[in-house]
């Protein structure tokens, strides 16, 4: 009976260890969830066990922008630039930093500078949010300098069409960022766009505006070759110089070089007729 | 018989050690005799006068061969300083008329051949005419019958040194202008003195350019002063960013016309200028500027403003 009694506790624990190490394998395998697929790198890191992905990553060094900035000169300005723009794409709240920087500093050719860094990252100048950030400043900041550096900023974006109505607002309305936002909406060559109310706008402009360089500045602008050709007899020489720019008529630019009294403006002229032939 | 048979000997001799040079324009510096090979002993064929340019293809010793009369003629390398930077035309036809002047009404001096190369007096050209300094004088050529070809410095005297490797500011003196309405000269002072080495002052360069105080100094003529003084090659063109760059990297200041009112080193201040672009960053461009001072930097988009909607026109090299 004793026996009997030792060989069932036997059995007994024998099926206790038994079912003890299949509950630890069911548990260590409800534990371990089915991997999921990955698709992604993004994906690979989350899938990654957590102290895979909890390793801290190092915060970039503080850049003190100011300091930096007051070696803006000669060489300093490449390397400061390259560095600036190397850490706005790794870093986007150092962009921030540059745009608080931008709107409290005053000397125009730093302003420029911090402007020029921002657009350099293209998902910058092209995101509506800067431009709109950079809009509101040329419409409403107090110093000249920073106005014309926003539109810089602008004029570099793939596309102004989020900002287009108020900026042809601004070259219509405001005659001392006029001739700058002209420049902005007709863009650079590689990011310009056929745009009929620019058109019309100039054609405005050449017609009643009285500061010779903006008439001058919108009958290019413009591109009207029989505006040109009338304006090629304008009073103010900076306009005659625009003007025989845009002038296709050999007849008209010949008679206007026979006529033409200013000899860096006949120079001009000249110039422009060999280019005619 | 000997005696020639003994020349002869020598010419050859003579020819086996020439060394041939990439074509070198040589200005002389007086007068001074070419001769049928590199030594006094040989017979003289005729002279160069002093501002004149030849095109030198080979050297012996101090001695070059150049392009002369219609043939080639040898003539000592120290009464000559090398131009760098500048171009010459290369005949492309059998024979080529070369003219006292520059029409077809004018007397026949001579010919050049194909493949003989002159420096071109661009300054001095009157479309289609080409003015050359052939066998000792002044003469034209026809400009349908040439092309255009780079000549190189070196020689007697040094080509401007090469940027820094990894740099692309170089290192041109600066000057300022002297008065409010110099910076044309000033400009032009600038690219001529790194160009060529040579000093020349603002008044004398003034005086060439025709600078009046009521309009200043036309683009035209920053180019040929440029041209004139430094026997370079810089033309007038439409201005292009990559264009200045590509300058720079050849070791090329520009010269630019611009609106200041477009440039934040300028305050965004309305008036009208001229000055040296030499050096690149990855957004913008170093310019010399006569009034400012050295080194003042413009982003690129304002420097296209500044030159594109002002003339658009702006003193380049090639």
């Amino acid at each position: 009976m004793r026996r009997l009694t030792l060989i069932a506790l036997g059995v007994a624990l024998a099926g206790a260890i038994l079912a003890g190490a299949r509950g630890a394998h069911d548990t260590k395998r409800r534990a371990s969830p089915k991997p999921r697929p990955v698709e992604t790198p993004r994906d690979e890191a989350a899938a990654l066990p957590s102290e895979g992905v909890a390793e801290p990553t190092r915060a970039p060094e503080p850049i003190d922008i100011r300091a930096r900035l007051l070696k803006l000169e000669g060489d300093e300005i490449a390397k400061i630039e390259e560095e600036f723009e190397a850490r706005v794409i790794e870093d986007p709240a150092f962009a921030l930093q540059l745009f608080d920087v931008f709107l409290s500093e005053t000397d125009p050719v730093k302003v420029s500078f911090l402007q020029n860094v921002l657009a350099s990252h293209p998902p910058l100048r092209n995101d509506p949010e800067w431009l709109e950030r950079f809009l509101k400043v040329a419409e409403r900041d107090v110093r000249f300098d920073r106005r014309a550096a926003a539109l810089l900023f602008i004029q570099q974006a793939e596309t102004i069409r989020p900002v287009h109505d108020r900026l042809l607002a601004l070259a219509e309305g405001d005659r001392e960022l006029c001739a700058h936002a002209l420049v902005a909406l007709r863009g650079l060559p590689d990011r310009r766009l056929p745009d009929p109310r620019l058109v019309a706008l100039a054609g405005r402009l050449a017609e009643r505006e009285t500061n010779p360089d903006v008439r001058g500045l919108a009958i290019r602008i413009e591109g009207n070759p029989q505006r040109a050709e009338k304006a090629l007899s304008d009073p103010e020489r900076v306009v005659r110089m625009h003007a025989c720019q845009v002038v296709t008529s050999r007849a008209a630019l010949e008679a206007a070089i026979r006529t033409e009294s200013d000899p860096e403006v006949k120079q001009v002229m000249e110039f422009h007729f060999a280019q005619l032939k | 018989m000997r005696l020639r048979g003994a020349s002869a000997t020598l010419v050859l001799f003579l020819a086996s050690a020439a060394v041939a040079h990439a074509q070198t324009a040589l200005k002389a510096s007086g007068t001074v005799n070419v001769r049928t090979g590199p030594g006094t002993g040989y017979g003289i064929i005729g002279q160069a006068h002093a501002g004149q340019v030849y095109v030198g293809i080979a050297t012996s010793g101090e001695w070059w061969k150049i392009y002369y009369n219609g043939g080639t003629g040898w003539t000592h390398g120290s009464y000559y300083s090398a131009l760098s930077g500048s171009t010459g035309v290369k005949v492309t036809t059998d024979t080529l008329n070369v003219r006292s002047g520059p029409s077809t009404g004018y007397s026949i001096l001579g010919q050049v051949y194909m493949g003989q190369i002159h420096f071109w007096t661009v300054h001095e050209s009157i479309a289609p005419w080409y003015k050359i300094y052939w066998g000792g004088r002044e003469a034209y050529i026809h400009g349908d019958y040439v092309t255009r070809v780079n000549l190189t410095g070196g020689g007697t005297a040094p080509p401007p040194p090469p940027p820094p490797s990894g740099t692309t500011n170089l290192s041109v003196t600066h000057y300022y202008q002297v008065n409010n309405y110099y910076c044309g000269p000033t400009s032009a002072q600038i690219v001529i003195q790194y160009v060529s080495g040579a000093y020349y002052g603002q008044h004398t360069i003034a005086a060439y350019c025709g600078t009046s105080p009521s309009y200043g100094t036309s683009n035209w003529m920053v180019k040929q002063a440029i041209n004139y003084y430094a026997g370079a090659a810089y033309s007038q063109v439409s201005y292009d960013g990559e264009r200045l760059r590509n300058n720079i990297r050849n070791n090329r200041p520009s010269n630019i016309n611009f609106q200041c009112r477009y440039l934040a080193y300028w305050g965004y201040s309305s008036a009208m200028h001229h000055s040296v672009v030499k050096g690149y960053t990855g957004g913008g461009f170093y310019v010399h500027d006569t009034w400012m001072g050295p080194n003042k930097w413009a982003s690129s988009t304002e420097l296209y403003n500044a030159v594109v909607y002002h003339y658009n026109l702006t003193a380049m090299r090639y």
